[in-house]
């Protein structure tokens, strides 16, 4: 359509209702003169007009008023309105800023009122490091199988044989790289002397022993059983019920392992001098040569050899530092095992050797020249703990280090307690799990039977390492 | 305003509500435009005063635009139900029956779109019951010419019967500007403003809508003549 033509169209529209302007009415009138055959299409157009007008008009019929109705009264009862929402928001508001404020006092509350404990509290109680029992619970689970993961380990341990857990453990310590230079320090002086201190614990000592002093006040824990790893587990697992940090202390690459060597093999014992070279003649012999009397030499009978032997590959070795109750509640735990009993012995006395007491205690340095039994010497430990204590009395005479015996439990307490100023006074333990077949090899009275002359080589000692070696 | 535009609005027959409280509505508002603000405010009974008042007019003019008395309710229904659900569009710059009819006339044609087929009106009315039937038989009668006799009212239904079957086979788009114009009595611009269309563009519909009607009644009034 043009717009030409719209807009006379337009306009015709506007001439048959009569809305057009008097010019353009004018204009058209002019134009239906001159056509006549247009005038009758306009009256015929507005005779249509009229005939839509005529029409009738329909009501609506009832039933729309009556479904309309009835839609606007359930529009009444269900649709929201919203001045209602608006009326009623308030209350609800504050309702729910009330449950809000309700909750969230609850638990401020809860979280404050609690102890700190029960906060972090897991389903184990060997996470509970402020729990006030000594002994783990039945509950605490076995060590772990992934010894990388070392909160989960004793949670999927409990799963895994018991036959494993020691070794999981032992697995477990050694990736354990927490530093703590002292507890690393002890352990790695464990590590190189284990033949000695397993000889001095069974109370085949004393040796000699001579090189700079090791500030420990270390005393050792010595666990027989028949089971070595049932044991260990015992260990660990109560170690880490208490959240006590220890170490494994393996073996080193000196002693232990030339020990079990051919007679003549060389000992380097890296001590703290880091130049000790320690020659083990024979273990038959049970003699040890010192190279030279400035070093450390350890003389050790012929039976602590045998045991040197044996704990290079039975022991274990661990060290820790616990308070004094942790210490004898750990020796208590111990003793609940079958076949199983713990002694509790200072290390530093039982040498019965002022070198290898003051390598393995605390200051002061400098040790007395020489040690008599039953002589009272200065006591390693602390300032605060008592000044003085005989070498073969107290604590370790009745523990029988000069007199080795299997006695434990209360009486080894007692003489910790004697030791220690306070039960929480920190203390550093050895612990050592051996065989129960070696400690009974290192009777006293086997040992009396058997033990010859301390200076009688072997007869299989070759000679080159039967005399004390120079270098 | 036309007359008959005017003569719908008079009709009504609602007094301006200037009584009406400073807080619902305006004052000096027309009464349809007070309900329909009343009802934006949640009054349902406003609303349901509205469609009594413009039930008649739109279910007439849906019915002269679809034809069919079923589906001219259904459709006047839906106008007015969709009216309700949109009741925050009406800004009372038009009357509240222009804003109903905008809704009534686009579901209508969208209908009509729908459904392509020839549409049959005619004046038969469905069966009602009595009183309805008198009713309307009274409204008839009021509009009808008081020297009505039986011959001029055959004559007259025969004439209508004849312009709403012409009427029936018009385009949607020309049926409605027929209805708006001719039967409803909008003037230009509402019209313009409900179809959406230009001024011109409507008037120009307007007339060959009423030359194709005219086309339609042709022998109708050539048999009259």
């Amino acid at each position: 359509m043009s717009q030409n033509q719209e807009i006379i169209e337009s306009k015709l529209c506007a001439y048959i209702d009569g809305e057009l302007d008097a010019e353009g009415r004018t204009e058209i009138e002019k134009h239906l003169d001159a056509n006549p055959q247009h005038r009758r299409l306009l009256e015929s157009l507005k005779a249509t007009r009229d005939l839509i007008k005529w029409l009738p008009r329909e009501p609506a019929p009832p039933e729309l008023a009556e479904t309309l109705n009835g839609q606007l009264e359930r529009s009444v009862l269900l649709d929201f309105d919203e001045r209602s929402l608006n009326r009623n928001i308030w209350p609800r508001f504050l309702t729910a800023a009330a449950i809000v404020l309700l909750t969230a006092g609850l638990g401020a509350a809860v979280y404050f009122t609690l102890p700190k404990g029960q906060k972090n509290a897991t389903p184990y109680a060997m996470r509970s490091n402020e729990s006030q029992s000594p002994m783990p619970e039945a509950t605490v689970p076995e060590p772990a199988a992934d010894v990388t993961k070392s909160d989960d380990t004793l949670v999927a341990a409990a799963s895994m044989p018991k036959a494993a857990n020691a070794r999981v453990l032992a697995a477990k310590i050694a990736a354990d790289k927490t530093p703590n230079p002292e507890l690393d320090r002890l352990a790695s002086n464990v590590s190189q002397n284990q033949a000695a201190i397993v000889a001095v614990a069974n109370g085949v000592g004393p040796a000699q022993n001579a090189g700079p002093p090791i500030p420990s006040n270390a005393i050792v824990m010595l666990v027989h059983a028949n089971s070595t790893e049932l044991a260990t587990r015992d260990v660990t697992t109560y170690l880490e019920s208490q959240k006590i940090q220890w170490k494994n202390a393996p073996f080193s690459a000196g002693l232990d392992q030339n020990t079990t060597q051919p007679a003549g093999a060389v000992a380097d014992l890296k001590g703290d001098s880091g130049s000790l070279r320690e020659r083990v003649s024979n273990r038959d012999a049970g003699q040890i040569y010192s190279t030279a009397p400035t070093t450390r030499t350890a003389m050790l009978a012929r039976s602590s050899m045998a045991v040197e032997g044996n704990s290079s590959q039975n022991s274990n070795f661990y060290v820790a530092r616990m308070s004094r109750q942790q210490a004898i509640d750990l020796s208590n735990s111990v003793q609940q095992g079958v076949s199983q009993k713990a002694e509790l012995k200072e290390l530093g006395l039982a040498t019965g050797n002022p070198e290898w007491l003051n390598r393995m205690a605390m200051p002061p340095t400098t040790a007395p020249a020489g040690i008599v039994p039953g002589a009272s010497y200065p006591l390693l430990v602390p300032a605060t703990g008592p000044t003085t204590r005989p070498a073969y009395g107290a604590f370790g005479g009745a523990m029988g280090f000069g007199q080795p015996t299997t006695q434990s439990g209360a009486d080894g307490a007692a003489e910790l307690a004697a030791m220690t100023p306070s039960a929480d006074a920190p203390v550093d333990v050895v612990i050592v799990v051996q065989p129960d077949a070696i400690a009974a090899s290192t009777q006293p009275s086997a040992l009396a039977q058997t033990q010859p002359a301390a200076t009688q080589p072997a007869s299989t000692q070759p000679a080159s390492t039967s005399q004390p070696s120079t270098n | 305003m036309s007359s008959l535009s005017q003569a719908h609005d008079e009709a009504d027959g609602l007094p301006v509500a200037d009584d009406a409280p400073a807080d619902a509505v305006p004052r000096n508002v027309r009464p349809d435009v007070a309900l329909l603000l009343k009802a934006q405010k949640g009054d349902r009974g406003a609303y349901g005063q509205i469609i009594l008042l413009y039930q008649d007019r739109l279910f007439n003019a849906v019915l002269r635009l679809v034809g069919d008395r079923e589906e001219a309710r259904e459709l006047t229904q839906e106008a007015f139900t969709r009216g309700l659900m949109k009741l925050e569009t009406f800004r009372g710059d038009a009357a509240p029956y222009t804003w109903l009819f905008r809704i009534a006339v686009n579901l209508a044609i969208s209908q009509l779109r729908k459904v392509q087929r020839v549409r049959v009106f005619s004046l038969n009315r469905a069966p009602t019951r009595a009183n309805d039937d008198q009713a309307a038989e009274l409204m008839n009668r009021m509009a009808a010419d008081e020297s009505d006799s039986p011959p001029n009212r055959a004559e007259r239904h025969e004439r209508d019967e004849a312009v709403l079957a012409a009427l029936g086979r018009l385009d949607a788009e020309y049926r409605a500007v027929l209805v708006m114009r001719d039967i409803e009595g909008f003037e230009y611009q509402a019209m313009a403003d409900i179809l959406s269309l230009p001024l011109g563009t409507l008037k120009s519909r307007l007339f060959r809508a009423r030359l194709a009607l005219r086309d339609e009644l042709r022998s109708y009034l050539s048999d009259r003549k």
